[in-house]
C-alpha cells in the first residue's frame, strides 16, 4: 500500500511537466499550423505570426517551476496524497489552457492576418487565457508550501 | 487529415468579405486550387462532389433529370458529416422549392413521379402545390417574395435574393464552424458564389445575346433580319 502511495505521490510530482509540456506541444502546433497558412498569404510580418505561435510555451515551463517546487518537500507516505492532488490538477490545468490559447491564437493570427491593426487587440484572448494557467501555477506554488513531508 | 491540420489551409486563404461589393474574387481559381491540394484525397474527393452537387454549372450538361436525382442521393449518403447533409440538405430544398414556384408559374401540375425532386421536402411540396407558399411560410421566410418576382418576371431580383439568401445561411452556418473540414468546404462554396457573382455583368450578356442572335439569323439565311437587329441593339447599347 506505502508503495502505491508513494507512486502517486512521484505522480503528482511529474504531472505538471508532463500534460503541461502535452497541452504545450498541441497549443503550439496549433497556433504555428496557422502561423505557416497566413504566411502563404501575406508579403510581409511573419515574425510576428511565428512570435505569436510560441505563446502556449509557457505551460511547460510552469511545469517545470512547480515540478523542482514540489520535489524539493520530498517524496513519503504523508506528503504524497498532497503531490499527487496538487500536482496532478496543476498539470491538469496547464494542459487544458495551453490547447485553448494554441486555438486562440490561430483565431488571432487569421484575423490578423487579414486586418494587421488589430494585431494587438486580437492577442486579448490568447493572453487572458495565459492569465488561468498563471492562476494554476502560481497556487500551485503557495499550497505545495503547506505539504508538510 | 487530422482536424488540426485544416489550420495550415483555412489560415492560408484570403478572407471573403462580403457578396455584393466583391468586384473580383479574393484569391483565384488557380491558386486556391494549389491550397486545397493541402486536404488528402478523401477530403478533396468529397469537396469535389460537394461542389458539383453545389453549382450545376460543374455538371456534365447532358446528365438527365433523374440521373441527377440518384446521383445526389448517392453522394448525401457518402457524406461524412452530420453538418455538412444539414447544409447540402437545406440547399437542396431551396433548389427544390424554386424548381416547384417555376413550375407553376408555368402552370404545371403537381408532380407525377414519386422522386422528383431532391432534398427532404419534396413529398411535402407535392402535397401542398395548390398553396402559394406551397405550405413552407415559415421554413422560408422568403418564399413569399420569390414567388411575387418569379411572376412579375424580375428574374435578375429573384437571382440576388437567392444569392443573398444562400450567402445569410452560409455565414450563419460558419459561425459553428471554425476550423475543420466542414469549414474548408464552406469557404469554397462562399468563393464559388463570389465568383458566380462577380462574373454577371450586364453589358457581357447582351453582347452575348446579340452574337447568338446574330449565330442563328446568319445561319438561317435571314440576313436582312440579322442587320436590322445589329442595328437595332447597337442603338440599345448606346442609350
Amino acid at each position: 500500500m506505502d508503495s502505491l502511495i508513494l507512486a502517486l505521490g512521484w505522480l503528482g510530482i511529474f504531472s505538471p511537466v508532463a500534460l503541461g509540456a502535452v497541452g504545450s506541444a498541441i497549443g503550439c502546433s496549433v497556433a504555428g499550423q496557422a502561423a505557416c497558412g497566413a504566411m502563404l498569404d501575406v508579403e510581409s510580418g511573419y515574425g510576428k505570426f511565428i512570435g505569436l505561435s510560441a505563446m502556449p510555451s509557457s505551460q511547460v515551463i510552469y511545469g517545470i517551476v512547480i515540478m523542482f517546487s514540489l520535489n524539493t518537500i520530498g517524496v513519503s507516505v504523508n506528503s504524497s496524497p498532497g503531490l499527487f492532488g496538487i500536482g496532478l490538477l496543476t498539470g491538469i490545468a496547464l494542459l487544458y489552457s495551453a490547447v485553448y490559447q494554441g486555438q486562440a491564437v490561430a483565431a488571432a493570427i487569421n484575423a490578423s492576418k487579414n486586418k494587421p491593426e488589430i494585431f494587438g487587440l486580437s492577442v486579448a484572448p490568447a493572453a487572458i487565457v495565459e492569465g488561468f494557467a498563471v492562476f494554476a501555477f502560481v497556487f500551485a506554488l503557495v499550497l505545495g508550501q503547506q505539504i508538510v513531508a | 487529415m487530422a482536424e488540426n491540420t485544416y489550420y495550415t489551409l483555412l489560415a492560408s486563404l484570403p478572407h471573403i468579405n462580403s457578396l455584393f461589393d466583391s468586384k473580383i474574387t479574393p484569391i483565384s481559381r488557380i491558386q486556391l486550387n494549389r491550397r486545397l491540394s493541402m486536404l488528402n484525397h478523401d477530403d478533396r474527393r468529397m469537396l469535389l462532389s460537394i461542389e458539383e452537387l453545389m453549382h450545376w454549372s460543374m455538371l456534365e450538361s447532358t446528365i438527365d433529370e433523374s440521373h441527377l436525382i440518384q446521383r445526389t442521393a448517392r453522394l448525401f449518403e457518402s457524406l461524412p458529416s452530420k453538418e455538412l447533409k444539414e447544409l447540402i440538405t437545406w440547399r437542396l430544398d431551396m433548389r427544390t422549392v424554386i424548381a416547384a414556384l417555376r413550375r407553376k408559374k408555368s402552370g404545371e401540375q403537381p408532380p407525377t413521379i414519386e422522386q422528383w425532386s431532391f432534398g427532404s421536402r419534396y413529398p411535402y411540396i407535392r402535397r401542398q402545390w395548390g398553396h402559394s407558399t406551397l405550405g413552407l411560410k415559415h421554413s422560408f421566410p422568403w418564399i413569399e417574395e420569390a414567388g411575387t418576382l418569379l411572376q412579375s418576371n424580375h428574374h435578375g431580383e429573384l437571382e440576388r435574393l437567392s444569392l443573398k439568401i444562400i450567402w445569410d445561411y452560409l455565414n450563419q452556418f460558419g459561425l459553428r464552424n471554425k476550423s475543420n473540414y466542414e469549414a474548408v468546404v464552406l469557404y469554397v462554396l462562399r468563393w464559388n458564389l463570389v465568383a458566380r457573382w462577380t462574373t454577371y455583368n450586364a453589358e457581357l450578356a447582351l453582347e452575348k445575346f446579340n452574337q447568338l442572335t446574330a449565330n442563328i439569323l446568319v445561319e438561317a439565311g435571314m440576313d436582312t433580319v440579322y442587320k436590322k437587329t445589329s442595328h437595332y441593339h447597337e442603338s440599345e447599347v448606346q442609350r
